[in-house]
């Protein structure tokens, strides 16, 4: 078990920079999720922190131990990869017993025993003689992760190894995986495009865009105070709504304009606007903070809109409305209270909002 | 009515098989019924189809005389150390130009390889002549698995990249990460993923130096003769000696033949380039 320390990480190829001058503390025993779209730098700095990639500037330290300069066979990690790379000419067995064979000093009995159980703990030892060419996608998914957690790494690093499963497996295995995680003890270090994925397993998310971290967290934080207007958009599920007002003050008070739907903040809640830059600000809500209301409110803000579609997803619906002017606009609400083609108003809390100075990615928020 | 257009196209299928092999075996078939007939029968009209008083001279006759023997055997040793130098070579430059860009950034080096390909051997024979004569490696052995190993290196190298290409590198980084060094890796994880392919490669190399004619003619003479070269020799002034011709192409194609049956499952998978279920 290790704490991870990467400072200033810098990683170019060419002109092109994958990692921008990234500093992370990824605490002892914690399990860490680096989120972001493709191409974001995620992989890159997983790949770095495994040894597979040098990089350009910066260093990495395992408890305070500067393995920069280290090649991978000489940091103490397993990693499980996207591909999984699993050999194919030989057994689960024989697979998950590879890393032990190469370090000399264990026995062919301790060798059986660590497999048994690394076998054992992933559920995998009904099929773990098999062939991996005779496993199907989630069984060879266990024994990968077996084979990582063979040898009890101190930094366990895990790039995508979900992303070819399906839903309900996915699911199953994220579980597992959380659970192994705080059983051993170990840090880990897990690559999602997926913040759904990442919002479920986290100690804490990392979310990375054009090779910067946009943001460091608890899943609650990044999904409650997002700290730029990339972070609002990418996390949370159904994405965010967002009005894009022009700013103007009347006297004290704020008034936000979107051109169709008019906002006004005023006392503490405008105060965080003085602050804008731009004129033209973000104004966002989760669909989650939204509820119906078939009369216009006289308390809060207020859409008026038409009802599209809704979604059903179990206890919540999704429904996806436009306004009159065409703007969409995604609530989550109670299964069954809503119906296509219904007209009426979703109301929210002014304190719901979240407040971006501007409209591009990299637009900071305001309150 | 569908089923029965199936079962039409197997049938008609199964007859195309039936014709290619007759096409391809009558040659064979030839071949043998030839080098088992007295040579009187041989160029008589209309063709005798099996041979009448079957005779195995010819047969005698290559597996006696010292020269046919003496010329198989040069062909085995320079055919066998040919493949050998140019699969370990090639094996070795394709796993770098697959796994490391920045030997040959743009692809050059390989291309410039494979293009010596691409003209007809036969334009550079004079120059060879002239440059093995000044370099005294004609008629040795070593010449000409030198000269062989420079047309089998650049199919060597490509076949052997194309192998590495399929294996993924994550395979060698998971052996990285879980301590195995880079050659460790090799041979644990690349080598018995690329065997089946070698083994084609090798197939290849081989028979490419097993069959050559035009090079052997030129560069060699008495001492180093190939059994290529000795063929044309019993084309004599008054008579040419079909049975002994065709009993030497026969003892000639067995070595072949042999291995490929031997490694028969490898090369198919190697040849189809058979990795698909990694």
């Amino acid at each position: 078990m290790a704490k991870v320390e990467i400072d200033n990480l810098t990683k170019r190829y060419g002109s092109i920079i994958a990692t921008n001058d990234i500093s992370l503390d990824i605490e002892d025993g914690n399990l860490t999720v680096l989120v972001g779209p493709s191409g974001c730098g995620k992989t890159t700095t997983l790949r770095s922190v495994a040894g597979l990639e040098t990089p350009t500037d910066g260093t990495i330290s395992f408890d305070g131990v500067d393995i920069t300069d280290r090649p991978p066979q000489e940091r103490d990690i397993s990693m499980v990869f996207q591909d999984l790379a699993l050999y194919p000419h030989m057994t689960g067995r024989e697979n998950v017993a590879f890393p032990l064979r190469a370090e000399k000093g264990y026995s062919e009995q301790e060798i059986e025993e660590a497999v048994q159980d690394a076998a054992e703990v992933t559920d995998c030892a009904g099929f773990i003689d098999k062939k991996i060419t005779d496993l199907s996608g989630g069984q060879q998914q266990r024994v990968a992760l077996a084979r990582a957690l063979v040898r009890r790494p101190e930094v366990f690093l895990m790039d995508e190894p979900f992303s070819d499963l399906d839903e309900l497996l996915k699911r199953q295995l994220r579980a597992e995986v959380v659970q192994l995680q705080q059983e051993f003890g170990v840090t880990m270090i897990h690559v999602t495009h997926d913040q759904e994925e990442a919002m479920t397993m986290g100690d804490d998310l990392v979310v990375m865009n054009n090779g910067n971290v946009v943001q460091f967290g608890n899943p609650d934080q990044v999904f409650s105070r997002p700290q730029t207007l990339f972070v609002a958009m990418f996390i949370g599920s159904p994405q965010i709504n967002r009005f894009d007002c022009d700013l103007s003050w009347d006297g004290d008070a704020a008034v936000l304009d979107s051109g169709e739907l008019v906002f006004e903040l005023s006392g503490d809640a405008a105060e965080p606007l003085r602050a804008a830059t731009e004129t033209t600000l973000a104004v966002c809500i989760r669909p989650q903070r939204l509820t119906w209301a078939d009369t216009d409110p006289e308390d809060g803000f207020s859409v008026p809109v038409t009802v599209n579609v809704v979604e059903k997803i179990g206890t919540e619906d999704i429904v996806r409305c436009t306004t009159p002017e065409g703007q969409d606009v995604t609530a989550e609400v109670n299964s069954g209270a809503l119906r296509e083609g219904m007209e009426g108003y979703l109301v929210f809390d002014p304190n719901d909002v979240h407040l971006f100075d501007g409209v591009g990615e990299e637009a900071t928020r305001l309150n | 009515m569908s089923t029965s257009r199936t079962n039409g196209f197997k049938w008609a299928g199964r007859a195309l098989l039936v014709v290619y092999t007759l096409f391809v075996a009558f040659p064979i078939y030839w071949t043998l019924n030839t080098a088992f007939k007295p040579l009187s029968q041989i160029g008589t009209f209309p063709p005798t189809v099996y041979p009448k008083g079957f005779q195995l001279d010819a047969f005698v006759w290559v597996l006696s005389n010292s020269r046919a023997i003496d010329a198989i055997l040069n062909s085995l040793i320079i055919a066998t150390g040919t493949t050998i130098l140019s699969v370990i070579l090639g094996a070795l430059a394709g796993y770098a130009f697959s796994r490391f860009s920045w030997v040959d950034p743009g692809g050059h080096v390989s291309f410039w390889l494979l293009s010596t390909r691409m003209f007809p051997p036969v334009a550079v024979v004079l120059p060879i002549f002239f440059i093995y004569g000044r370099l005294g490696l004609q008629d040795t052995l070593f010449g000409l698995m030198l000269l062989y190993l420079t047309f089998n290196l650049p199919l060597t190298t490509w076949l052997m990249r194309d192998f590495f290409d399929k294996i993924p590198t994550s395979f060698e980084e998971a052996a990285f990460v879980d301590g195995y060094s880079r050659f460790q890796t090799f041979r644990k994880v690349i080598f018995p993923l690329v065997r089946p392919g070698l083994v084609a490669t090798m197939m290849l190399a081989w028979v490419f130096a097993w069959n050559e004619f035009l090079f052997a003619w030129i560069i060699t003479g008495n001492s180093t003769s190939t059994y290529t070269t000795i063929i044309p020799t019993l084309i004599e002034s008054n008579q040419i000696q079909w049975n002994r011709i065709m009993a030497m192409a026969a003892v000639v194609a067995t070595p072949p033949t042999l291995i490929l049956i031997a490694f028969r499952d490898n090369i198919i998978e190697g040849m189809t380039l058979g990795m698909t279920d990694i």
